[in-house]
């Protein structure tokens, strides 16, 4: 046990020395260059481009890796399927057909407006799909998420279909196309709106995986599932409407993150919720500088490099996962 | 099959009617005199018409080629997964053939003669997912033995793999190869590639063949694996034949007329409630009928009323409404 627990610790600490390395990376890769040296003579200059542009960027990853894993985690714990996450959901889609809405009924609006619509559609498709969990019958692990994704495939017509009739097709296009290398100082500042989110799932993480369990169960336990249910619901339409309004989709990270850690932590959700917005960080980060120095100095977007990176470790676990249970 | 003969023939109808409706209707709403008295016009006009006609019915074809190809394997790969639910497009092929068209272009620039011949490049494509498609058979249905569902997990997670992968091609491509690459990528119902139609139903026709010398076989495996074999079927070598002639189907529809998630699922699951039978051959023969019916009087209507939408996002709507009903309706039964 105590061996186990000191592990444990170790393994966060690594975690944590990565972390503070890429941080640290992420804050000196550029076009611009800044050194050590500059930063601490104080050059007004280097100042400039670390205050205006280059911690903005690196906070943006942070909230919006983190707490995408953390929304994954909600989702994964409540359903109790690890193949499930905003992206395999509908969510996101729903998100897209909510952003399309807002600018057809209110035209061109500022970003809050647009997140609250992406929320609003977000939250109601969200339910419906855990209300369809709930009558499905043979509830196959792999099984859930392909109908998550064709109902999502369903929602994405109609956004098509609509956005065909009201002539915004190219602005349908252009949702969800984002990225970090717009995020500077007066273009990130929505996402803190994810921390009240995290912090909520902190507190409530035991009680999530509580209801994972059943209704009788977590009854029987004197814990409040529909109560509990709707506050997970809550925190993953608010972190999935706000990052993808700010920073657009980001393929994976709810999905791999919260199954990595996992692997190597176990399920205690509450013991995980750190370590997963630690690990998701790393990740983005770690990607967000590949995608900063494969074509130097231009950049190619984050979705890219992700869409590779993760599907080729989501392949791992699964193959890991398969062998496990197929021997 | 008697027993439905009324069916048969609405629905056989129905099939012509369609036909019919998308090659000639648009002579009843034209706004110019088709047949005007002038002799020298008249000719003019009905070189015309002609041309419009043969157009349409090449368009024909290759509906009517993909509905049955979609519609059969459809049929066929649900029997697989012992599902009715799932379709053998979620495997992801469009975006498996966008990114061997990408690499094509990359590679070897549009003017090479793997882009430019319309015939090579399909058979390009089709080998490399077909290529593709086995060696993933091969890698996830030896150690996971007859485990479908988790094939199209890999699926899904390979397409978004190689999408991202032709994106980023994409990005670093010349403007100008990209813009030539946009012809061949954005293949859909209203803008088919028409050019490979003379290969595409040689290769219909191969694999109808192919599916109907095992249609009893597949009536034998819809009992389950353990009876199936029980029986004297060999389940694994039958399922991976299948498997291979959907992959070959699916490229081709999608090399033709792009992707089409929800025509398998409305057709077969429709032609399974009309007919209430296990037996393959029937169900083949209705859902491809039903298929083509969705398809061409679709893409008609969607002509008629000046493009309100396209086929797929109606295909798709239609579709997605009818899985969440099933999905709803096998937890009563």
């Amino acid at each position: 046990m105590s061996k186990s627990l000191s592990l444990f610790r170790h393994r966060r600490a690594i975690l944590i020395v990565l972390f503070g390395l890429l941080v640290c990376l992420s804050l000196f890769v550029g076009v611009l260059d800044v050194s050590v040296i500059d930063i601490i003579e104080g050059n007004p200059d280097t100042w400039n481009i670390l205050w205006v542009s280059r911690i903005p960027r690196t906070l943006a990853i942070i909230l919006t890796a983190s707490s995408l894993s953390i929304a994954g985690l909600i989702m994964q714990a409540i359903s109790r399927n690890k193949f499930i996450s905003p992206s395999t959901a509908g969510t996101t889609n729903a998100a897209i057909l909510g952003v399309l809405l807002g600018y057809l009924i209110m035209g061109d609006q500022s970003l809050i407006i647009r997140s609250i619509f992406a929320f609003i559609f977000a939250l109601i498709s969200t339910f419906i799909f855990m209300l369809m969990l709930r009558k499905i019958k043979f509830k196959n692990v792999i099984y859930v998420p392909l109908i998550g994704m064709m109902y999502g495939a369903m929602i994405s017509s109609i956004a098509t279909f609509i956005a065909h009739r009201y002539q915004a097709l190219q602005f349908l296009n252009t949702i969800g196309i984002g990225g970090f290398s717009n995020k500077a100082v007066g273009s990130y500042e929505l996402l803190y709106l994810v921390v009240p989110g995290m912090i909520v799932a902190w507190i409530y993480a035991t009680r999530f995986s509580i209801v994972g369990m059943g209704e009788d169960f977590a009854k029987n336990l004197g814990v409040r599932y529909g109560f509990v249910i709707s506050v997970g619901l809550m925190i993953i339409a608010i972190v999935s409407s706000i990052t993808f309004v700010m920073v657009g989709t980001l393929p994976f990270v709810g999905l791999i993150v919260p199954n990595l850690v996992s692997y190597y932590y176990g399920d205690h959700v509450k013991k995980t919720v750190i370590d997963i917005a630690l690990f998701g960080s790393v990740f983005v980060l770690l990607n967000d500088i590949i995608s900063r120095l494969i074509v130097f100095p231009y950049e190619v977007s984050i979705s890219f490099t992700m869409g590779v990176t993760g599907a080729l470790i989501f392949l791992i676990i699964i193959f890991r996962r398969m062998k496990h249970e197929g021997t | 099959m008697k027993a439905h003969k009324k069916m048969w023939i609405i629905v056989g109808s129905l099939t012509i009617i369609s036909i019919l409706v998308y090659l000639f209707f648009w002579m009843v709403t034209s706004p110019y005199d088709l047949f005007p008295d002038d002799p020298i016009r008249a000719i003019r006009m009905r070189e015309a018409i002609l041309n419009i006609l043969s157009r349409k019915g090449i368009q024909v074809l290759a509906m009517i080629v993909s509905a049955i190809l979609i519609s059969s394997t459809s049929l066929v790969f649900q029997t697989m997964t012992q599902n009715r639910i799932l379709t053998p497009s979620l495997i992801g092929f469009d975006a498996i053939f966008i990114t061997v068209q990408t690499a094509i272009v990359f590679l070897f620039t549009s003017s090479s003669i793997f882009y430019l011949n319309p015939y090579l490049n399909f058979l390009v494509a089709t080998i490399m997912m077909l290529g593709v498609s086995l060696l993933m058979y091969r890698l996830i249905l030896r150690n996971n033995r007859n485990n479908i569902v988790f094939l199209l997990l890999v699926g899904i997670i390979l397409s978004t793999l190689s999408r991202s992968l032709a994106s980023f091609l994409q990005t670093i491509m010349d403007p100008e190869e990209f813009q030539s690459l946009t012809i061949r990528t954005e293949v859909s119902i209203s803008n088919m590639n028409t050019s490979i139609i003379w290969i595409a139903i040689p290769m219909m026709l191969i694999v109808l063949t192919a599916l109907t010398k095992d249609l009893k076989t597949y009536d034998v495996m819809t009992l389950g694996e353990p009876q199936a074999i029980g029986l004297g079927v060999s389940y694994s070598k039958k399922m991976n034949l299948a498997l291979v002639y959907i992959a070959i189907a699916m490229s081709v529809a999608t090399a033709m007329i792009g992707p089409i998630s929800f025509l398998g699922l409305i057709a077969v699951n429709a032609a399974r409630e009309i007919l209430k039978t296990y037996r393959h051959l029937p169900l083949l023969i209705l859902s491809s009928l039903i298929g083509i019916i969705f398809l061409v009087l679709g893409q008609a209507i969607i002509i008629e009323t000046g493009y309100l939408t396209t086929v797929t996002v109606l295909i798709s709507m239609v579709g997605g409404a009818y899985m969440i009903y099933l999905v709803l309706k096998e937890n009563r039964t």
